[in-house]
């Protein structure tokens, strides 16, 4: 995929990540969410990666708004070039808070 | 040959792989919910449900990190306690998170059963069921159901169930009768309560840590002297026979001691800092200096202490030891500094500061960096944190007429983003507000 083609889909997902500031030591936090993409580009499956952190509440805290993120109807379809569906048939999104400390 | 074999294997794993793909921006805005009616089984556990429904939307939208997705949207009305929902219908509304109760009397009171669902990852994230024995704590439920359903889904403690005590104030600013009184941190009308009856002026109130006692300034017989009022009995005491002016005291975190200015009544122009043991009412001073060294607030550990002192020539803030060593100035940038306030999380200092004809209300790190502005105005003081360290509420004062009128007083309620700044209602005019930890 181009660089263009990613970024069109990061710019997509940025307008669906919603997550209320607070949570302890976010800057530092990367969930890292795995999803399987149906040829018509709607999310079949997602999952949390490093779900080994998952019992720390501020990481699940920010996990879940990244689950919620690659799940929000305002995000689907994904917006993929259609020609290039085994480059993005699975997708990992490492989210990455520390915009939000800027 | 060993080498071409590498390359292919490395292609096929590239062909296989997931494509990775960084977020590192999103949105800042507030999360939508549904709130269900609150089903009750009969007319009176409907209202009670209808109320406790109003309390929880309006705790959670003044956050400002809620809105409560209009009802008239809503697609499925049934009681989703023990249904499970149908989460597209909530995702064609677009609510993130969709809040059901029911409430029911039992032989011991009220039940009340709530579950919190996560509606884009379609999956309940939350149940509570709890017994209520007494109709009237309707406020402290609705408190208590805020603060759950705000945890889960911040990731950060509640601050609902807790109040607020303040300075009512009434009257031309010359003859303003100010009363201790104290109220939900909502301000709602019903949880109001005056603590004094206004014959003696009142300043600077502060709560304990251990939610049970005031300390404030109250003049009586035109000298002011730090007391101690205990909210279960309604007593008051002097805090110590000290001989002149004593200000601006605030408890210590295990509430075992009061931490306040004294001014010897021979040299007004000098104030110095005591500590006074409320067990054994021995008292130690931990400055000593010829300028006003006042406004002491302890770091949440109790091992540092943040005051305001002019001992530099204008005022300014430092922190020293709790035993009044190693004093160092902290503020830095221009202006005159005071009221500082620890953070209960132990991060920042919050502040008033004066420069060019207006008040500033801001927070620093505990070095004095990153100083930020968070609200400025004509007037503005007393800032004083929320128990989960994420707002100030402060009071914010117009400007008075010739005639002596205006001049009214409103308390505030701001994110330390700066964002979401909403008046806190109170029955009169409101000033030196200070939060209680979480109830």
């Amino acid at each position: 995929m181009t660089i263009s083609e990613i970024d069109l889909l990061r710019q997509q997902l940025h307008g669906c990540l919603n997550l209320n500031v607070g949570v302890a030591n976010l800057k530092e936090i990367k969930p890292v969410i795995y999803i399987e993409v149906n040829p018509d580009r709607t999310v079949k499956s997602s999952k949390v990666v490093n779900k080994e952190k998952l019992n720390d509440p501020s990481f699940r805290t920010a996990a879940e708004a990244a689950m919620r993120a690659v799940n929000n109807p305002d995000c689907s379809p994904l917006l993929l070039p259609a020609d290039k569906y085994e480059q993005w048939k699975e997708i990992n999104f490492t989210f990455d808070f520390s915009w939000m400390f800027d | 040959m060993i080498k071409k074999i590498l390359i292919i294997l490395f292609f096929s794993f590239n062909a296989n792989a997931a494509l990775e793909v960084t977020i590192a921006q999103g949105k800042v805005e507030p999360t939508p919910i549904a709130i269900t009616q609150i089903f009750g089984a009969d007319s009176d556990t409907a209202r009670y449900g209808n109320t406790l429904r109003q309390i929880i939307s309006n705790n959670l939208t003044n956050s400002g990190l809620f809105y409560t997705v209009n009802e008239d949207l809503y697609i499925q009305s049934d009681n989703l306690v023990e249904k499970v929902p149908r989460f597209e219908d909530w995702k064609l509304i677009k609510a993130q998170f969709l809040l059901s109760a029911d409430v029911s009397k039992i032989d011991k009171g009220i039940r009340l059963r709530m579950r919190l669902y996560d509606v884009f990852n379609a999956k309940e994230i939350e149940k509570l069921q709890l017994t209520i024995p007494d109709e009237n704590l309707i406020r402290r439920v609705g408190h208590t159901v805020s603060d759950i359903v705000y945890e889960r889904i911040t990731g950060e403690t509640g601050y609902f169930d807790t109040r607020i005590v303040y300075v009512s104030e009434i009257g031309p600013l010359d003859q303003r009768v100010k009363r201790l009184a104290i109220m939900d941190q909502d301000g709602h009308i019903d949880s109001h309560q005056f603590l004094t009856d206004g014959k003696n002026m009142v300043l600077t109130p502060r709560f304990a840590p251990n939610k049970q006692l005031i300390t404030y300034m109250e003049y009586k017989n035109n000298l002011p002297r730090v007391y101690i009022y205990n909210l279960k009995t309604g007593e008051r005491e002097i805090v110590g026979d000290f001989p002149g002016m004593t200000f601006a005291p605030r408890f210590s975190p295990d509430s075992q001691s009061v931490v306040m200015s004294f001014s010897d009544p021979n040299n007004a122009a000098n104030s110095e800092i005591y500590l006074m043991d409320l067990n054994t009412r021995s008292r130690s001073r931990l400055t000593n200096d010829s300028g006003i060294d006042t406004s002491p607030s302890f770091s949440p550990d109790g091992e540092k202490i943040v005051f305001n002192s002019d001992r530099g020539g204008s005022p300014q803030l430092f922190i020293m030891d709790k035993n009044g060593d190693n004093i160092k100035r902290i503020s830095k940038g221009r202006g005159v500094y005071g009221n500082p306030v620890w953070s209960p999380r132990g991060d920042l200092i919050a502040f008033t500061k004066l420069t060019q004809g207006n008040f500033h209300i801001g927070v620093m790190d505990l070095n004095g960096n990153n100083e930020r502005v968070i609200v400025r105005d004509f007037a503005l003081e007393s800032p004083a944190w929320s128990p989960n360290g994420r707002y100030l509420i402060f009071h914010r004062q117009k400007r008075s007429n010739l005639d002596g009128t205006g001049g009214e007083v409103t308390i505030h309620f701001i994110d330390i983003t700066g964002y979401n700044e909403r008046i806190i209602p109170t029955p009169r005019d409101g000033s030196d507000p200070a939060w209680s930890p979480l109830l």
